[in-house]
């Protein structure tokens, strides 16, 4: 560390003997100080500024400066200190936030009348989000989002310029990561150059075309029943010559209120899917229409996998994939939660792309589909065909369903718990179902309406499998990191002309 | 496989419910059953005709006493078997379940008695993994048992413990 200039750099691997002596022989990495944005206010606070501005202009281009005058000066006025008021508040809490980065941990602190210090250590970062909403995108703000796993809320850095956000995002992926699964690997990896644009080595899997995105969602059944509706309801006007009939529609109001939020809010989440591989391996997704957000997913805290098929999706070929992550459980279409989408529409091979990213060593092909005896015929009257089940020595699959024809998958060393259940039918016609329990999310697997001996046999044999692949790493689905490319070289990525500040700058005031 | 193999406990036999634990399902039921006869009866009687009232009651009382009956059979349909690596849980006469919690998966053991449990003197283990669905509860147990049999899991759980 003589060269004061790469006094921010992490140590050398020379100068490194060992990770558990790190902390003791040579001097930490001294800590970063990051601000927020100066803007930060302005994006955070938008929606009282509009509000004031709005109320004080509106009547402007009628009436002029006379009719606020009118309005009286004291309402001008009150208005004119509510927006000192947001100013010197943001300004304050802009100027008494800080996020500081040592060599283990990211620091947020806030010093604005509560003090509040949220530490977070690199080890127990899960993923890093990056959230930009409609305005701060417009001011070419990001915001970070730390998740740490468990209940808790994820930890945000609210905002900073957008390429220092993915910059930064992209430090703490890595020291996250590299210390998941190599303690020493973070640390000690080359240091030379420094961060490059991340999104140009970033290898495309999946991207979901607009105009894909928008025809998915036309080809729901939902629309199919509103167009049959209002060709009757016109057939009706035209047959009958009177609007009387309408007045039904109005029952129909809210539903298609309903239908649009739905509609809306996917499109808003679901604009523009791109699924990428990070140099280092990581998955990503990153969507959205007015905010946009990129999302790492944790490949080794995926837990199940599911793929379902609407009914009318079928004549394009199309699919939707989502995933259990741990941690994250279920997730609302309109939720601002991290989403468990993989792929929001596409087909055969993209689907394909987005499992191979996910989990490489997954053979769907290749699993001996077994399906279900002829008696469940007579529970499931229209789609026993299409049951079916089976398992190689990595994974579970079940599949049925005639209108959402839908796959779940779970590794075997990912299963919780297993049951063997039997309805009175069930039991009449000599079958049962086997229920494979994963952590909570959108996955369920159930092989439904086995036969006895089979049903009976793959609950308690999934037992064996189950240790077995917890047991056996070779029998993860995911490359362990050894066989993957070496990842490219991390440097704290520092401002230019932004000198870092010394071991006690005010990052310890 | 005929019927019965199908939920054949994997051992010599299931250890069944504490010989207490069919009375307090029996108290449970007439309870919620009387509860429910009051709901359906009493507006009856008010709004209605006798007879209709009348009727209504005499179902709802059989009903009631045909679940008070059957309590013990639900009660002896519980079942759960120890191995090595596994627990077992077997419970339902219509709808019936076997539910299998490896010892490793299980994140935490949970023992619990309410006021009626413990006049009873019974108590409930829960098997806690990191699937809601598992849902892995053996209900009826004495509470020494339930004592010893948490201290077992436990016990095996940190031994075989694996992450997720």
């Amino acid at each position: 560390m003589s060269n004061p200039d790469e006094a921010y750099l992490l140590p050398s691997p020379e100068a490194q003997p060992g990770p558990t002596e790190q902390h003791n022989d040579l001097p930490a990495h001294e800590p970063m100080l990051e601000r927020p944005h100066p803007l930060t206010p302005i994006a955070k606070g938008w929606i009282a500024i509009a509000a004031v501005l709005f109320f004080v202009f509106r009547d402007l281009p009628q009436d002029g400066w006379q009719r606020v005058t009118e309005m009286g000066w004291w309402f001008g006025g009150f208005l004119g200190v509510v927006l000192v008021i947001a100013l010197v508040a943001g300004y304050l809490s802009w100027r008494f936030t800080k996020f500081i980065i040592d060599d283990e941990q990211v620091r947020i602190e806030r010093r604005f009348i509560t003090l509040r210090s949220d530490r977070i250590a690199f080890t127990k970062i899960q993923s890093v989000d990056i959230v930009q909403p409609l305005v701060p995108r417009i001011l070419g703000l990001a915001a970070l989002r730390i998740d740490v796993g468990g209940q808790g809320s994820a930890k945000t850095i609210e905002y900073l310029a957008r390429t220092r956000a993915y910059q930064l995002r992209d430090y703490l992926v890595t020291r996250a990561h590299g210390t998941q699964t190599t303690v020493a690997a973070s640390a000690e990896r080359p240091l030379a150059g420094v961060f490059e644009d991340v999104a140009a080595s970033d290898r495309m899997i999946v991207r979901v075309p607009p105009g894909r995105l928008l025809a998915s969602m036309a080809a729901s059944p939902w629309t199919v029943l509103l167009l049959i509706f209002l060709t009757v309801q016109i057939g009706v006007i035209i047959v009958t010559r009177s609007f009387t009939m309408i007045v039904g529609a109005v029952i129909l109001v809210p539903w298609l209120l309903g239908l649009g939020s739905v509609i809306l809010s996917r499109l808003r989440n679901e604009f523009n899917f791109v699924l990428t591989m990070t140099p280092d391996g990581g998955l990503r997704t990153s969507s959205g229409l007015t905010s946009l957000i990129s999302q790492t997913i944790p490949r080794n805290r995926v837990q199940a996998v599911d793929i379902s098929q609407p009914l009318l999706w079928r004549a394009f070929g199309w699919y939707r994939v989502r995933i259990d992550v741990l941690g994250l459980g279920a997730t609302e279409e309109s939720s601002s939660k991290p989403s468990d989408l993989l792929l929001p529409v596409g087909d055969r091979r993209d689907v394909d792309a987005a499992l191979a990213a996910l989990w490489p060593r997954l053979n769907l092909a290749g699993i001996e589909r077994r399906p279900i005896p002829q008696q469940a015929r007579k529970i499931r009257w229209l789609d026993a065909q299409t049951f079916y089940w089976g398992h190689d020595e990595r994974v579970l699959v079940s599949h049925g369903g005639l209108f959402v024809p839908r796959t779940s998958v779970v590794p075997h060393g990912r299963v919780q718990s297993v049951r063997l259940i039997q309805g009175p039918l069930q039991r009449r016609l000599g079958l049962a179902s086997v229920e494979a329990h994963t952590t909570p999310g959108p996955v369920n697997v159930v092989c439904r309406h086995l036969a006895l001996g089979p049903a009976r046999e793959l609950a308690l044999t999934e037992l064996d499998r189950m240790r077995h692949a917890r047991a056996n790493p070779k029998l993860s689905l995911i490359v362990p990191p050894a066989q993957m490319p070496p990842p490219p070289p991390v440097v704290y990525p520092g401002y230019p002309g932004y000198p870092p500040p010394g071991p006690d700058s005010d990052a310890r005031q | 496989m005929s019927q019965t193999e199908l939920f054949a406990p994997p051992t010599e036999r299931w250890i069944p419910m504490s010989p207490r634990y069919a009375p307090l399902r029996r108290l449970n039921s007439a309870i919620d059953w009387t509860i429910f006869t009051l709901i359906v009866c009493v507006p009856l009687f008010i709004f209605t005709e006798l007879w209709i009232a009348l009727a209504a009651l005499a179902g709802c009382l059989a009903l009631l006493v045909w679940r008070v009956i059957r309590q013990g059979a639900l009660a002896r349909a519980w079942g759960y078997a120890e191995r090595d690596t596994d627990l077992y849980i077997k419970s339902g006469i219509w709808f019936r379940k076997l539910t299998v919690v490896p010892y490793g998966r299980m994140q935490a053991v949970e023992v619990t008695s309410g006021p009626l449990e413990r006049a009873f003197k019974v108590a409930s283990v829960k098997l806690v993994t990191a699937s809601a669905q598992s849902d892995a509860v053996i209900p009826g147990l004495d509470p020494a048992d339930a004592a010893l049999l948490r201290d077992r899991l436990t016990e095996r759980g940190e031994t075989q413990a694996t992450g997720l």
